[in-house]
């Protein structure tokens, strides 16, 4: 056939991002919320997307710009909570197993340092393989919904 | 809103497989229920969930905030204090409030069945 029939046509989609602009992406880096973030019934598609290398993250809702949030990858970022996955969870966003699964946790970034926290009591899952998503609440009390991130000691010598 | 009236031991069905029973009721006001559901339906307070989901519209106040619609040096400059905690701690031992994860999680007044 014709040669320009080879390079198939990948269709983009265009997400408006709170940090990086307008940005191309494919509709497989997009994520699928299976059950919405609690607050936010409308949005079903987001774009994860990180600015530098690190547990830091931004997720941008596809459907409204003025919609994205900063999370951490607790485990990267050395919270290490100990998340107890419910199996309903894991099989609502299509995972085999949990190391399907990547963790993030949202992020307030208030302008008082002291302020920034994480809700480590309700973390999105996310399936790699599936792109489907979900925010749960945890059962375990001991994981609170104010993670101050000034509680974050470094580890003196 | 539906409204039953209920007393003590009387129950009523949600969608066949849910039981709500009334369980005690105390003179200051507080009702116990115990919850008979199978194991897929999450059930919480609701000022959990409303605690949640106010969390989630403040981390959303905060993002554009710091980031003024298109991304600038406020939200950029409060990632960092992400990254570099986490550059500097090793995994482990960080939440005080975590202790022996085998430990029954009481969820208060709720009676599940397994």
């Amino acid at each position: 056939m014709l040669s320009t029939l080879k390079e198939p046509t990948v269709a983009t989609l265009t997400v408006h991002t709170l940090l990086k602009g307008a940005v191309e992406v494919t509709e497989d880096q997009l994520t699928t919320f299976v059950t919405p973030l609690l607050g936010f019934p409308l949005l079903k598609r987001w774009l994860f997307y990180q600015t530098k290398s690190g547990p830091t993250y931004w997720i941008q809702s596809v459907e409204d710009p003025k919609v994205g949030f900063c999370v951490v990858a607790p485990f990267q970022a050395g919270l290490d909570p100990e998340i107890d996955l419910n199996g309903d969870d894991v099989a609502d966003i299509g995972a085999k197993n949990p190391s399907d699964i990547d963790v993030y946790t949202m992020v307030v970034l208030d302008k008082d340092p002291a302020q920034r926290r994480t809700n480590l009591r309700a973390p999105i899952l996310v399936c790699r393989k599936t792109n489907l998503a979900k925010q749960v609440i945890l059962q375990d009390t001991r994981l609170p919904i104010k993670f101050y991130l000034r509680d974050l000691k470094p580890h003196g010598n | 809103m539906l409204v039953l009236t209920r007393r003590i031991n009387e129950s009523i069905v949600i969608n066949g497989d849910i039981v709500l029973t009334v369980l005690e009721v105390g003179r200051n006001g507080q009702v116990r229920l115990g919850i008979d559901a199978p194991r897929h339906y999450q059930i919480y307070r609701r000022e959990l969930w409303l605690e949640i989901e106010q969390e989630n519209r403040t981390a959303l106040a905060s993002a554009l905030s710091g980031t003024d619609g298109q991304g600038s040096v406020v939200a950029e400059s409060s990632t960092v204090v992400v990254a570099t905690a986490a550059a500097t701690v090793p995994a482990t031992k960080s939440t005080s409030t975590r202790k022996n994860q085998d430990e029954p999680t009481p969820v208060g007044p709720q009676l599940l069945s397994p």
